[in-house]
Protein backbone atom coordinates (compact mmCIF):
# COMPACT_ATOMS: atom_id res chain seq x y z
CA UNK A 1 0.00 0.00 0.00
CA UNK A 2 1.28 3.56 -0.87
CA UNK A 3 2.31 6.68 1.55
CA UNK A 4 -1.12 7.86 0.67
CA UNK A 5 -3.44 4.60 1.72
CA UNK A 6 -3.57 4.57 5.32
CA UNK A 7 -2.70 6.54 8.20
CA UNK A 8 -1.59 5.56 12.11
CA UNK A 9 -5.12 4.83 13.18
CA UNK A 10 -5.48 2.36 9.72
CA UNK A 11 -7.40 4.34 7.95
CA UNK A 12 -7.46 4.33 3.91
CA UNK A 13 -7.58 8.33 3.76
CA UNK A 14 -7.04 7.87 0.00
CA UNK A 15 -10.53 8.68 -1.05
CA UNK A 16 -11.87 9.93 2.28
CA UNK A 17 -8.68 12.65 2.48
CA UNK A 18 -9.61 13.62 -1.05
CA UNK A 19 -13.68 13.68 -0.54
CA UNK A 20 -13.37 16.22 2.79
CA UNK A 21 -10.97 18.01 0.81
CA UNK A 22 -13.36 18.25 -1.75
CA UNK A 23 -16.06 19.34 0.20
CA UNK A 24 -14.26 21.91 1.95
CA UNK A 25 -12.97 23.32 -1.35
CA UNK A 26 -16.85 23.23 -2.61
CA UNK A 27 -17.84 25.43 0.81
CA UNK A 28 -14.71 27.80 0.34
CA UNK A 29 -15.61 28.46 -3.31
CA UNK A 30 -19.56 29.14 -2.50
CA UNK A 31 -18.15 31.09 0.97
CA UNK A 32 -16.28 33.27 -1.71
CA UNK A 33 -18.94 33.63 -3.86
CA UNK A 34 -21.22 35.03 -1.13
CA UNK A 35 -18.67 37.44 0.44
CA UNK A 36 -17.81 39.05 -3.10
CA UNK A 37 -21.62 39.36 -4.16
CA UNK A 38 -22.20 40.56 -0.86
CA UNK A 39 -19.01 43.33 -0.82
CA UNK A 40 -20.50 44.54 -4.46
CA UNK A 41 -23.65 45.27 -3.00
CA UNK A 42 -25.27 42.31 -5.25
CA UNK A 43 -27.62 39.70 -4.29
CA UNK A 44 -26.24 36.12 -5.31
CA UNK A 45 -27.95 34.21 -8.40
CA UNK A 46 -30.82 31.63 -7.19
CA UNK A 47 -32.26 30.72 -9.84
CA UNK A 48 -35.73 29.54 -9.67
CA UNK A 49 -35.36 29.49 -6.00
CA UNK A 50 -36.08 32.49 -3.79
CA UNK A 51 -34.75 34.24 -0.75
CA UNK A 52 -31.00 34.74 -1.02
CA UNK A 53 -31.36 37.90 -1.61
CA UNK A 54 -33.46 38.40 1.57
CA UNK A 55 -30.91 36.45 3.38
CA UNK A 56 -28.07 37.73 1.96
CA UNK A 57 -29.11 41.22 2.45
CA UNK A 58 -30.75 41.07 6.01
CA UNK A 59 -29.39 42.46 9.16
CA UNK A 60 -27.66 39.09 9.87
CA UNK A 61 -25.95 38.53 6.41
CA UNK A 62 -23.61 41.25 8.46
CA UNK A 63 -21.17 40.58 11.37
CA UNK A 64 -19.67 44.10 12.83
CA UNK A 65 -19.55 45.40 8.87
CA UNK A 66 -17.61 42.56 8.14
CA UNK A 67 -19.84 39.42 5.62
CA UNK A 68 -20.86 36.41 7.72
CA UNK A 69 -19.57 34.97 4.38
CA UNK A 70 -15.83 35.66 4.81
CA UNK A 71 -16.32 33.34 8.54
CA UNK A 72 -17.62 30.42 6.59
CA UNK A 73 -14.65 30.79 4.20
CA UNK A 74 -12.35 30.96 6.78
CA UNK A 75 -13.32 27.72 8.12
CA UNK A 76 -13.39 25.89 4.86
CA UNK A 77 -10.27 26.87 4.41
CA UNK A 78 -9.15 25.51 7.55
CA UNK A 79 -10.66 22.14 7.15
CA UNK A 80 -9.10 22.24 3.53
CA UNK A 81 -5.81 22.85 4.75
CA UNK A 82 -6.37 20.33 7.64
CA UNK A 83 -7.44 17.52 5.61
CA UNK A 84 -4.89 17.96 2.89
CA UNK A 85 -2.20 17.69 5.27
CA UNK A 86 -3.53 14.41 6.51
CA UNK A 87 -4.05 13.31 2.94
CA UNK A 88 -0.71 14.18 2.31
CA UNK A 89 1.21 13.17 4.76
CA UNK A 90 -0.86 10.82 6.84
CA UNK A 91 -0.52 13.29 10.03
CA UNK A 92 -3.94 12.97 11.96
CA UNK A 93 -3.23 16.53 13.60
CA UNK A 94 -4.43 18.07 10.17
CA UNK A 95 -7.38 15.79 10.22
CA UNK A 96 -8.29 16.30 13.99
CA UNK A 97 -7.83 20.29 13.07
CA UNK A 98 -9.86 20.19 10.67
CA UNK A 99 -12.54 17.74 12.63
CA UNK A 100 -12.63 20.81 15.76
CA UNK A 101 -12.88 23.28 12.86
CA UNK A 102 -15.87 21.69 11.38
CA UNK A 103 -17.19 21.07 15.19
CA UNK A 104 -17.06 24.66 15.99
CA UNK A 105 -18.96 25.57 12.56
CA UNK A 106 -21.86 23.58 13.69
CA UNK A 107 -23.78 25.27 16.78
CA UNK A 108 -23.22 28.31 14.31
CA UNK A 109 -24.46 26.82 11.22
CA UNK A 110 -27.36 25.80 12.98
CA UNK A 111 -28.01 29.28 14.51
CA UNK A 112 -27.66 30.94 11.06
CA UNK A 113 -30.53 28.04 9.78
CA UNK A 114 -32.68 29.27 12.65
CA UNK A 115 -32.38 32.38 11.77
CA UNK A 116 -33.41 31.92 8.18
CA UNK A 117 -36.11 30.10 9.04
CA UNK A 118 -37.57 31.59 11.96
CA UNK A 119 -36.55 35.09 12.13
CA UNK A 120 -35.91 36.50 8.53
CA UNK A 121 -38.50 34.05 7.07
CA UNK A 122 -36.41 32.90 3.90
CA UNK A 123 -34.08 29.99 2.86
CA UNK A 124 -31.16 30.73 1.06
CA UNK A 125 -30.04 27.52 -1.03
CA UNK A 126 -26.49 28.97 -1.37
CA UNK A 127 -26.35 29.30 2.68
CA UNK A 128 -28.15 25.21 2.64
CA UNK A 129 -25.30 24.02 0.40
CA UNK A 130 -22.79 25.67 2.19
CA UNK A 131 -24.27 23.65 5.48
CA UNK A 132 -24.46 20.24 3.62
CA UNK A 133 -20.94 20.71 2.59
CA UNK A 134 -19.68 21.34 6.22
CA UNK A 135 -22.03 18.71 7.62
CA UNK A 136 -20.96 16.02 5.11
CA UNK A 137 -17.44 16.75 5.43
CA UNK A 138 -17.78 16.39 9.49
CA UNK A 139 -19.16 13.33 9.66
CA UNK A 140 -16.88 11.70 7.16
CA UNK A 141 -13.88 13.11 9.65
CA UNK A 142 -15.94 11.88 12.60
CA UNK A 143 -15.66 8.13 10.99
CA UNK A 144 -11.85 8.63 9.93
CA UNK A 145 -10.56 9.89 13.73
CA UNK A 146 -12.57 6.12 15.37
CA UNK A 147 -9.90 3.83 15.53
CA UNK A 148 -10.26 0.93 12.59
CA UNK A 149 -11.45 -1.98 13.83
CA UNK A 150 -8.57 -4.33 12.93
CA UNK A 151 -5.62 -2.10 14.05
CA UNK A 152 -7.21 -1.88 17.79
CA UNK A 153 -7.42 -5.08 17.56
CA UNK A 154 -3.69 -5.76 16.60
CA UNK A 155 -2.92 -2.93 19.20
CA UNK B 1 14.24 -26.01 16.05
CA UNK B 2 16.64 -25.98 13.08
CA UNK B 3 18.90 -23.74 12.59
CA UNK B 4 17.85 -22.43 9.99
CA UNK B 5 14.51 -21.42 11.47
CA UNK B 6 16.22 -19.25 14.16
CA UNK B 7 15.59 -14.95 13.15
CA UNK B 8 18.96 -13.27 11.73
CA UNK B 9 20.28 -10.57 13.52
CA UNK B 10 18.45 -8.17 10.83
CA UNK B 11 15.39 -9.84 11.34
CA UNK B 12 14.97 -9.73 14.89
CA UNK B 13 16.27 -5.81 14.62
CA UNK B 14 13.76 -5.51 11.90
CA UNK B 15 10.90 -6.87 14.17
CA UNK B 16 12.24 -5.30 17.36
CA UNK B 17 11.56 -1.40 14.96
CA UNK B 18 8.37 -2.79 13.99
CA UNK B 19 6.83 -3.69 17.63
CA UNK B 20 8.31 -0.42 18.58
CA UNK B 21 6.82 1.73 16.06
CA UNK B 22 3.38 -0.23 17.00
CA UNK B 23 3.79 1.05 21.05
CA UNK B 24 4.65 4.17 19.79
CA UNK B 25 1.31 4.55 17.06
CA UNK B 26 -0.51 2.58 19.95
CA UNK B 27 0.45 5.33 22.46
CA UNK B 28 -0.32 7.76 19.84
CA UNK B 29 -3.73 7.03 19.42
CA UNK B 30 -4.66 6.41 22.96
CA UNK B 31 -3.35 10.18 23.60
CA UNK B 32 -5.71 11.39 20.73
CA UNK B 33 -8.47 9.56 22.36
CA UNK B 34 -7.84 11.15 25.50
CA UNK B 35 -7.58 14.88 23.85
CA UNK B 36 -10.58 14.55 22.16
CA UNK B 37 -13.12 14.78 24.39
CA UNK B 38 -11.96 18.10 25.49
CA UNK B 39 -10.86 19.48 22.41
CA UNK B 40 -14.06 19.00 21.14
CA UNK B 41 -15.95 20.03 24.16
CA UNK B 42 -14.12 23.25 23.75
CA UNK B 43 -14.67 23.42 19.54
CA UNK B 44 -18.62 23.56 20.77
CA UNK B 45 -17.89 26.24 23.39
CA UNK B 46 -16.24 28.29 20.54
CA UNK B 47 -19.09 28.04 18.75
CA UNK B 48 -21.54 28.90 21.46
CA UNK B 49 -19.26 31.80 22.35
CA UNK B 50 -19.59 32.88 18.57
CA UNK B 51 -23.46 32.73 18.24
CA UNK B 52 -24.13 34.48 21.41
CA UNK B 53 -21.29 37.37 20.16
CA UNK B 54 -22.95 37.01 17.11
CA UNK B 55 -26.50 37.44 18.67
CA UNK B 56 -25.55 40.37 20.80
CA UNK B 57 -24.24 42.36 17.94
CA UNK B 58 -27.02 41.98 15.42
CA UNK B 59 -29.47 42.10 17.76
CA UNK B 60 -32.21 44.75 16.77
CA UNK B 61 -31.98 47.67 19.21
CA UNK B 62 -34.84 47.10 22.34
CA UNK B 63 -37.59 49.08 21.35
CA UNK B 64 -37.65 52.53 23.15
CA UNK B 65 -40.45 53.68 24.93
CA UNK B 66 -40.93 57.29 25.88
CA UNK B 67 -43.90 58.82 27.38
CA UNK B 68 -46.11 61.60 25.43
CA UNK B 69 -46.54 65.04 26.66
CA UNK B 70 -49.82 64.66 28.78
CA UNK B 71 -51.09 67.89 26.97
CA UNK B 72 -49.58 68.46 23.49
CA UNK B 73 -49.17 71.49 22.34
CA UNK B 74 -48.74 73.27 18.65
CA UNK B 75 -46.73 76.11 20.72
CA UNK B 76 -47.54 78.89 17.45
CA UNK B 77 -45.07 81.60 19.24
CA UNK B 78 -42.05 79.36 19.41
CA UNK B 79 -38.80 81.21 18.64
CA UNK B 80 -35.87 78.77 19.62
CA UNK B 81 -36.00 78.45 22.91
CA UNK B 82 -38.41 81.58 23.66
CA UNK B 83 -42.10 81.07 23.37
CA UNK B 84 -43.80 84.23 22.81
CA UNK B 85 -44.03 87.81 20.85
CA UNK B 86 -41.04 89.43 20.82
CA UNK B 87 -42.34 92.81 21.72
CA UNK B 88 -44.05 90.96 25.29
CA UNK B 89 -43.94 94.14 27.53
CA UNK B 90 -42.46 90.97 30.20
CA UNK B 91 -39.91 88.67 29.71
CA UNK B 92 -39.64 85.71 32.20
CA UNK B 93 -36.25 83.72 31.70
CA UNK B 94 -36.47 80.02 33.01
CA UNK B 95 -33.24 78.92 34.47
CA UNK B 96 -33.72 74.91 34.61
CA UNK B 97 -32.47 71.68 34.39
CA UNK B 98 -34.07 68.80 32.64
CA UNK B 99 -33.44 66.31 35.31
CA UNK B 100 -34.27 68.47 38.19
CA UNK B 101 -37.25 67.05 39.66
CA UNK B 102 -38.99 70.35 40.58
CA UNK B 103 -38.33 71.73 37.03
CA UNK B 104 -40.79 69.05 36.02
CA UNK B 105 -43.19 70.05 37.98
CA UNK B 106 -42.85 73.87 37.03
CA UNK B 107 -42.46 72.72 33.38
CA UNK B 108 -45.53 70.09 33.72
CA UNK B 109 -48.48 72.38 35.57
CA UNK B 110 -47.12 76.42 36.27
CA UNK B 111 -45.69 76.57 32.80
CA UNK B 112 -49.08 75.32 31.06
CA UNK B 113 -51.36 77.72 33.19
CA UNK B 114 -48.08 80.58 32.38
CA UNK B 115 -48.45 80.34 28.66
CA UNK B 116 -52.52 80.48 28.43
CA UNK B 117 -52.77 83.44 30.93
CA UNK B 118 -49.91 85.68 29.58
CA UNK B 119 -47.71 83.75 26.13
CA UNK B 120 -50.73 83.64 24.13
CA UNK B 121 -51.97 87.24 24.50
CA UNK B 122 -48.76 88.70 23.65
CA UNK B 123 -48.27 89.92 27.80
CA UNK B 124 -45.43 87.68 28.29
CA UNK B 125 -42.45 86.30 26.72
CA UNK B 126 -40.64 83.18 27.82
CA UNK B 127 -36.77 82.51 27.58
CA UNK B 128 -35.40 78.84 28.77
CA UNK B 129 -31.99 79.00 29.69
CA UNK B 130 -30.21 75.94 30.15
CA UNK B 131 -28.20 75.24 33.87
CA UNK B 132 -27.72 71.99 33.21
CA UNK B 133 -25.55 70.99 36.48
CA UNK B 134 -26.96 67.51 38.12
CA UNK B 135 -25.42 64.81 35.33
CA UNK B 136 -24.12 64.11 32.24
CA UNK B 137 -27.58 63.08 31.43
CA UNK B 138 -28.56 66.47 32.29
CA UNK B 139 -26.13 67.90 29.52
CA UNK B 140 -27.10 65.44 27.05
CA UNK B 141 -30.55 66.52 27.11
CA UNK B 142 -29.65 69.98 27.22
CA UNK B 143 -27.68 69.53 23.97
CA UNK B 144 -30.64 67.90 22.66
CA UNK B 145 -33.00 70.63 23.20
CA UNK B 146 -31.03 72.96 21.72
CA UNK B 147 -30.87 70.89 18.64
CA UNK B 148 -35.06 70.62 18.87
CA UNK B 149 -34.32 74.33 19.03
CA UNK B 150 -32.36 74.52 16.30
CA UNK B 151 -35.93 72.88 14.04
CA UNK B 152 -38.33 75.33 16.62
CA UNK B 153 -39.50 72.60 17.98
CA UNK B 154 -38.02 73.27 21.72
CA UNK B 155 -40.82 73.27 23.24
CA UNK B 156 -42.59 69.94 22.07
CA UNK B 157 -39.10 68.58 22.90
CA UNK B 158 -39.14 70.80 26.00
CA UNK B 159 -42.43 68.64 27.70
CA UNK B 160 -41.66 65.25 25.94
CA UNK B 161 -38.40 65.93 28.23
CA UNK B 162 -39.94 66.90 31.70
CA UNK B 163 -42.68 63.88 30.50
CA UNK B 164 -39.80 61.60 30.88
CA UNK B 165 -38.14 62.52 34.01
CA UNK B 166 -36.78 59.74 36.15
CA UNK B 167 -33.85 60.13 38.48
CA UNK B 168 -30.83 61.51 37.69
CA UNK B 169 -28.30 59.69 35.16
CA UNK B 170 -30.33 56.69 35.45
CA UNK B 171 -30.98 56.41 31.77
CA UNK B 172 -34.26 58.68 31.23
CA UNK B 173 -32.15 60.55 28.69
CA UNK B 174 -30.10 58.69 27.26
CA UNK B 175 -28.97 58.97 23.70
CA UNK B 176 -31.34 56.27 22.51
CA UNK B 177 -34.33 57.45 24.57
CA UNK B 178 -33.45 61.45 23.55
CA UNK B 179 -33.47 60.19 20.05
CA UNK B 180 -36.79 58.59 20.52
CA UNK B 181 -38.14 61.58 22.36
CA UNK B 182 -37.10 63.97 18.85
CA UNK B 183 -38.66 61.55 16.74
CA UNK B 184 -42.04 61.84 19.28
CA UNK B 185 -41.63 65.27 18.99
CA UNK B 186 -42.06 65.75 15.00
CA UNK B 187 -37.84 66.68 14.67
CA UNK B 188 -35.92 65.63 11.39
CA UNK B 189 -33.69 63.04 12.81
CA UNK B 190 -30.91 63.40 10.34
CA UNK B 191 -30.49 66.95 11.37
CA UNK B 192 -31.00 65.88 14.96
CA UNK B 193 -28.03 63.41 14.92
CA UNK B 194 -25.80 66.08 12.98
CA UNK B 195 -26.21 68.55 15.60
CA UNK B 196 -26.54 66.53 18.98
CA UNK B 197 -22.73 65.28 17.39
CA UNK B 198 -21.56 68.84 16.84
CA UNK B 199 -19.28 69.73 19.57
CA UNK B 200 -20.49 73.33 19.41
CA UNK B 201 -24.01 72.24 21.01
CA UNK B 202 -22.50 71.26 23.51
CA UNK B 203 -20.00 73.72 23.90
CA UNK B 204 -22.91 76.26 24.05
CA UNK B 205 -25.04 74.59 26.92
CA UNK B 206 -21.27 74.91 28.91
CA UNK B 207 -21.22 78.69 28.22
CA UNK B 208 -24.66 78.48 29.28
CA UNK B 209 -24.37 76.85 32.49
CA UNK B 210 -21.23 79.24 33.20
CA UNK B 211 -23.34 82.35 31.97
CA UNK B 212 -26.00 81.30 34.64
CA UNK B 213 -23.70 80.61 37.47
CA UNK B 214 -22.51 84.18 37.27
CA UNK B 215 -25.40 86.23 37.00
CA UNK B 216 -26.03 84.03 39.66
CA UNK B 217 -28.46 81.34 39.46
CA UNK B 218 -28.34 79.19 42.53
CA UNK B 219 -30.49 76.40 41.75
CA UNK B 220 -33.45 75.57 39.99
CA UNK B 221 -35.83 76.60 38.72
CA UNK B 222 -35.12 80.09 39.10
CA UNK B 223 -37.42 82.76 36.95
CA UNK B 224 -36.10 85.79 36.79
CA UNK B 225 -38.09 88.53 35.77
CA UNK B 226 -37.09 91.26 33.25
CA UNK B 227 -33.75 90.61 34.45
CA UNK B 228 -34.09 92.19 37.79
CA UNK B 229 -36.69 89.92 39.73
CA UNK B 230 -35.64 86.34 40.89
CA UNK B 231 -38.11 83.82 41.99
CA UNK B 232 -36.24 80.48 42.90
CA UNK B 233 -38.26 77.35 43.12
CA UNK B 234 -41.85 76.39 42.13
CA UNK B 235 -43.83 79.23 42.77
CA UNK B 236 -47.53 78.97 43.82
CA UNK B 237 -49.38 80.47 40.76
CA UNK B 238 -51.46 83.10 42.55
CA UNK B 239 -48.19 84.66 43.76
CA UNK B 240 -46.39 84.21 40.71
CA UNK B 241 -49.55 86.12 38.96
CA UNK B 242 -49.15 88.60 41.51
CA UNK B 243 -45.93 89.21 40.71
CA UNK B 244 -46.14 89.46 36.77
CA UNK B 245 -49.42 91.54 37.10
CA UNK B 246 -47.12 93.75 38.93
CA UNK B 247 -44.94 93.97 36.52
CA UNK B 248 -47.09 94.40 33.73
CA UNK B 249 -48.97 97.38 35.56
CA UNK B 250 -45.42 99.26 35.98
CA UNK B 251 -44.80 98.77 32.41
CA UNK B 252 -48.34 99.69 31.57
CA UNK B 253 -47.47 103.14 34.07
CA UNK B 254 -43.90 103.94 31.90
CA UNK B 255 -44.42 106.32 29.21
Amino acid sequence: MSALATDRAGHNRRWTGLLVAGLAAAGLLISLYLTVVKLSGGVPLCGPLVGCDTVNTSVYSEFMGVPVAIFGALGSAGVLLGALVWWRSGRRAGLLAAYLIGLASLPVLAYLTYLEIFVIGAICAWCVAYAVTVVAAWLVKIVMLRPSRGRSQAA
Amino acid sequence: MSKSNRPTRDERRRAELEDRRARRRSRRTKQERSLLLPLSLGAVAVGVVGIIVFALVTAPPPAVDVRPPTVPSAYPLADGQALGRADAPLTIEIYSDFQCPACGVLANSVKPQLVRDYVDDGQVRLVYRDFAFLGAESTAAAVAGQCAAQQNRFWQYHDYLFANQQGEDRGAFSAPRLEAMAEGAGLELEGYRACVADPTVRQRVLDERAAAAAVPIQSTPTLVLDGEQQIVGVPDYAALRAAIDERLTEADAQP
